[in-house]
């Protein structure tokens, strides 16, 4: 089972001055278990190619399956798209809106139309799979922290029961102890609920740190569909694109230019520490 | 949807009108406005197209922005003519079901439709041509002589400015909370009225929270530059009439007379 | 000479329930003493809710201490009298971009606060020019702000502030909603407005890379200053600056680890080119 993407074309309607191609000719494949990454800078389609694995965006031509259903078929269910399809924004401020933390959970699975009694259950676990306190559940929203109110939104998506999670930009304007937060939450749930993440960033270094794969966007084109390994090999063709590859691989680039029999493949400082220790420094 | 409205939204281009000083368009949208209520004949209306879209020709923005405009009062505009259309009473000219379409509600919807498609065109040109700035900058001027009966006029001048700054930027982010409500299953395309409304709530309040916050942090920023209200302010672009600006008071002034003149003729009276 | 000086600067919010009893007081900053020299770059580290913002909004007067006083250039800022003289000379860039452009066109806006203090028409456009170019946006001058990337917005609103011709900018977390090039871009601008214009800087961030040049670094937590000193001597305690929930750049990160496990290699390395050079004195084959 995979959300398979083939030729997906999305160009804006013609009242955009601009008239350009939002998407082109998009081919994706992304299986079930995953981890995968997409980067790209601002404006490079990466939102809005996320945007239409759950029919937020109508296509201009090409073909979108979940699970081996069209997506714009006349029998397809969106409410049950959206809920297997999960779609975390970037601002939570912009989802936020009940009384008190604990009701806003319940909106996304209430609208699925469970029943009271399963939205509920189903917001409580969503909550503490988020880390969410119990003494914070009858507070309002508003009261929260950014990274609190991060947790919440994902409860409120999650609370739905996804298999596959979209995360845009998850970690934007937090600071680096909530960031670290946010991303060992995504990364459990994939390793121990088995979710299929798509994380949308512009961090190098936090997609080179969790993904299993690595989509490059540029110009609403995928210009790169690896593992990080591999991705990161070819870091003068992101420059290019103004884009970096983590420092960290700069580094053993350096290395082995300077001489040193290290592993320039490297992608993160754990990898990199002990690659430096073992080839040099004994 | 909501990102089309054009009202507010200032097309960056070299043209006449935009050289243009800002009571003068002002002065002139006022007029047009005006003479499109006291037509009594379609040569009246058709005088104002033709005036609106010489202008629009000489101010290089392109027709389709101001189409844009358009659509934003289209529902606006189907109810009215749709009132008019059935609820006038007159000679029955078709008739469907328990519905009767008169020659006086034919005669009411057209004019209705030419108005306010006219009047919302009209502003729009002189929004688009204008910085909202310039714009609040002309008004101020212009209602100068009610600073001396304490009207707040500068207070009302800079509110209007930045009430005109923000709306495309709240009318994208209701586009975002949108989407972020829908990704949750949020209906927003139901039959049933009584949905529809409650639909709006996850909608409104975080769009009213984020507006509130906006004008917080406007507050402080401004407070931050110095601003301190009207008094003792310099402008860094003042208002001074040019020569072009007296020829298009006189141009504006000759479309009024004649429109007017020409659009209260006893030929073919509504 | 001091430009700012805050002593024993203390602020607290006070939260009051529906009849105005006070509910609880929360301490934001708690007896801060700085002294910023004129012409430096400082920065002010801490994780969110660490009072580092608050901190910035007394220096130019938005808020008042409740204890203690602020001097900037001289002038207490709880002097009624003074309260313009200190918002010219210490200006103020905000988090959002959007939220601090007040006009439609980016000329318009930059001239803002020129406007504001009364300067003469001829002026404001030499000095709207003037800002416009030094933070490389003069280009743009004509362009409505919301066209623009969320970098260049930040731009044209430290040019707003440049034009007030302040000794001093406050920029309270600028990059935080930019992306990477976005915050090269900004960081670029007013590093340039220091170095060149002498200007006075104080960046508020969480972004590690973004102090690497600063003169000096304070460190904040619950409204207290905790660390102090240069880049290096900060960076150079990496488990401490992980408990404050802040991160180290991946060089520095690398060389920590190294040395945890019994290589010679100094705390602190802030570059790459130090990093390589380090190895190379170490372990490099002397040719």
């Amino acid at each position: 089972m995979s959300i398979v993407i083939e030729h997906l074309n999305y160009e804006y309607s013609d009242s955009n001055p601009a008239g350009r191609k939002a998407l082109d000719d998009i081919c994706l494949e992304i299986e079930e278990g995953c981890f995968m990454g997409i980067i790209g800078h601002t404006g490079s389609g990466k939102s809005t190619l996320v945007q239409h694995l759950n029919g937020l965006l109508k296509k201009t031509s090409g073909k979108i399956l979940v699970d081996g259903e069209d997506i714009d078929g006349d029998d397809c269910d969106r409410k049950a798209l959206r809920s297997r399809v999960g779609l975390v924004f970037q601002y939570p401020e912009h989802q936020l809106f009940e009384v008190d933390v604990f009701s806003d959970v319940c909106f996304g699975p209430k609208n699925m139309g469970m029943t009271k009694k399963d939205a509920e259950l189903k917001s409580y676990a969503a909550l503490k799979l988020c880390g969410v306190e119990d003494d914070l559940f009858y507070r309002s929203p508003l009261e929260l922290s950014g990274g609190q109110k991060r947790r919440v939104a994902m409860a409120g998506v999650l609370a739905m029961n996804p298999k596959y999670l979209i995360l845009d930009e998850p970690t934007a304007g937090l600071d680096p102890g909530g960031r670290k937060e946010i991303l060992n939450l995504i990364s459990r749930l994939k390793k121990e609920n088995n979710m299929t993440i798509i994380l949308v960033s512009h961090s190098m270094e936090d997609v080179a740190e969790y993904a299993d794969r690595i989509v490059v966007m540029n110009k609403g084109k995928i210009v790169f569909n690896d593992i990080p390994t591999n991705v990161f090999a070819r870091y003068k063709e992101l420059e290019n694109m103004g884009l970096k590859a983590p420092e960290v691989s700069y580094i053993m680039h350096e290395l082995k230019e300077a001489g040193f029999n290290v592993d320039d493949s490297i992608t993160t400082v754990d990898q990199a520490v002990l690659n430096i220790y073992q080839r040099i420094c004994r | 949807m909501i990102k089309d409205i054009t009202l507010g939204q200032f097309y960056q281009t070299d043209s006449v009108i935009h050289r243009l000083d800002a009571r003068v368009k002002l002065g002139g949208t006022f007029l047009f406005l005006i003479s499109l209520f006291m037509f009594r004949n379609p040569f009246g209306y058709a005088l104002a197209i033709v005036f609106l879209a010489m202008v629009i020709r000489l101010s290089n923005v392109p027709f389709k922005y101001m189409v844009r405009g358009m659509k934003s009062i289209i529902f606006i505009l189907a109810i009215t003519v749709l009132f008019n259309l059935f609820m006038t009473p007159g000679n029955v000219i078709v008739s469907i079901w328990k519905l009767k379409i008169t020659d006086a509600g034919l005669k009411n919807s057209i004019i209705m439709i030419l108005r306010l498609s006219l009047l919302v065109t009209g502003s729009s040109v002189m929004t688009l041509t204008t910085t909202p700035n310039n714009l609040t900058d002309g008004l101020e001027k212009m209602m100068g002589g009610l600073k001396k009966i304490k009207v707040p006029v500068h207070e009302i001048a800079m509110m209007m400015s930045i009430a005109l700054r923000f709306i495309p930027i709240l009318a994208q982010e209701t586009d975002k909370i949108m989407k972020a409500q829908m990704a949750r299953g949020a209906d927003f395309e139901s039959k049933k009225l009584t949905k529809r409304i409650k639909a709006l709530i996850p909608v409104l309040v975080p769009l009213f929270v984020s507006a509130f916050r906006r004008a917080n942090d406007l507050a402080m920023a401004m407070e931050a530059r110095c601003y301190r209200g009207g008094e003792g302010r310099t402008k860094m672009k003042p208002l001074i009439y040019a020569d072009r600006d007296f020829i298009a008071y006189g141009v504006l002034i000759l479309y009024f007379v004649v429109s007017v003149f020409v659009g209260r003729l006893k030929i073919m009276n509504f | 000479m001091s430009f700012l000086k805050t002593k024993d600067l203390t602020f607290e919010y006070i939260r009051r329930d529906d009849e105005g009893n006070v509910e609880s007081v929360v301490t934001a900053v708690d007896n801060v003493n700085l002294d910023v020299h004129e012409g430096q770059f400082i920065a002010i580290l801490g994780h969110n809710g660490s009072g580092k913002s608050t901190l910035a909004k007394h220096i130019n007067a938005i808020l008042y201490p409740t204890e203690g006083a602020v001097f900037v250039d001289g002038m207490d800022t709880k002097d009624k009298e003074k309260l313009w003289d200190i918002r010219q000379r210490a200006g103020m860039v905000f988090q959002n971009p959007d939220n601090q452009i007040i006009g439609q066109v980016v000329e318009e806006d930059v001239g803002f606060g020129p406007e504001n203090m009364g300067v003469p028409t001829a002026e404001i456009w030499s000095r709207v020019e003037e800002s416009l170019r030094a933070v490389g946006m003069y280009e743009y001058r004509k362009n409505s702000p919301n066209r623009l990337s969320g970098g260049q917005k930040q731009r044209v609103a430290i040019a707003g502030v440049l034009a007030m011709h302040p000794k001093c900018i406050v920029l309270d977390e600028p990059t935080a909603m930019l992306d990477p090039n976005g915050r090269q871009e900004v960081i670029r601008a007013v590093r340039g407005l220091n170095e060149v214009e002498g200007i006075t800087l104080i960046l508020i961030t969480h972004y590690m890379e973004e102090i690497v040049h600063a003169h000096r670094v304070f460190v904040m937590d619950k409204g207290r200053i905790v660390m102090d000193g240069t880049p290096r001597e900060i960076f150079s305690q990496v488990d401490k600056l992980r408990e404050l929930r802040l991160d180290v750049p991946q060089v520095t990160m690398l060389a920590h680890e190294l040395r945890k496990k019994g290589v010679d290699i100094p705390e602190g390395i802030l570059t790459r080119k130090e990093f390589i050079s380090e190895i190379k004195k170490l372990y490099g084959k002397v040719y």
